[in-house]
């Protein structure tokens, strides 16, 4: 096989799992959802700059720039997961700080479902 | 990661010996530098970029691969729940509660001890990028 069949299969099955992932997040935006949105567009992004060579400049450009956006909405969304995550392992029973952290969470996954 | 010179028509068994030795390489010298500075976010990063890298070759190497990918998703766990902790400590505001705070520095001082066990006992030590380069040039197979 050449290194071109190859960088195309592979970046086709990524893209695969991407967009099953994308509406996976949308429709249920749970914290495991949203995690693994955010890894398969890392993983995704990754094979794209590894083989930019092969690509045409344009695409990969294009793709990376919206990957980044749903990524770092991906992200603050990912975060307060981890916060509120975090508070229970601790035993936190802050109910103010956790109420604030959902508010947030809910804003989050909203700018997130606007663009994923 | 540097910008790597793909041949289009040439084989990927053959790309990947001529290209993934470099990297690996390249990877454990720029690992041992982050780690002896404490650059602890950057070496998660890294060990991120390397690991999604090597996971697109899996096919061409044999379980000894497998090892390898298995230290680096520990390693980059490891640093990612330290760096959770370091993520929420950023969001609390001054109301939140001091033993919230304390915990979350506990659990990433925890982690990064258990990561600097695990780099010390394996990734971190002597020759390993040579190592490494050695098995991705010698045992890469081809595919149909």
């Amino acid at each position: 096989m050449t290194v071109e069949a190859f960088a195309q299969t592979k970046l086709d099955l990524l893209r695969r799992r991407l967009d099953y992932q994308v509406r996976r997040a949308r429709k249920l935006s749970d914290a495991r959802s949203v995690h693994d949105l955010r890894v398969a567009i890392r993983r995704y992004g990754q094979g794209l700059k590894l083989f930019r060579e092969l690509l045409p400049d344009q695409e990969t450009k294009k793709s990376r720039r919206r990957l980044r956006k749903i990524l770092k909405a991906a992200g603050a969304v990912r975060n307060l997961d981890i916060a509120l995550d975090l508070m229970r392992e601790a035993r936190c029973r802050d109910e103010g700080l956790r109420r604030r952290l959902m508010n947030q969470r809910r804003e989050a996954r909203k700018a997130l479902k606007c663009l994923a | 990661m540097p910008r790597l010179k793909w041949r289009r028509d040439a084989g990927v068994a053959e790309s990947a010996a001529q290209h993934l030795p470099g990297l690996a390489e390249r990877f454990f010298e720029r690992a041992g530098e982050l780690f002896s500075a404490g650059a602890l976010h950057e070496l998660r990063l890294e060990i991120k970029r390397f690991r999604y890298t090597l996971e697109l070759f899996r096919e061409l190497y044999g379980p000894r691969l497998g090892a390898l990918l298995e230290m680096l998703r520990q390693a980059q766990q490891l640093l990612g729940e330290m760096n959770d902790c370091a993520t929420v400590a950023r969001m609390l505001d001054a109301s939140a509660p001091e033993d919230f705070r304390r915990f979350l520095e506990t659990r990433a001082n925890r982690k990064e001890a258990e990561f600097r066990a695990l780099w010390q006992k394996r990734l971190g030590r002597p020759g390993e990028g040579s190592r490494w380069a050695e098995y991705l040039r010698r045992y890469v197979r081809r595919i149909p």
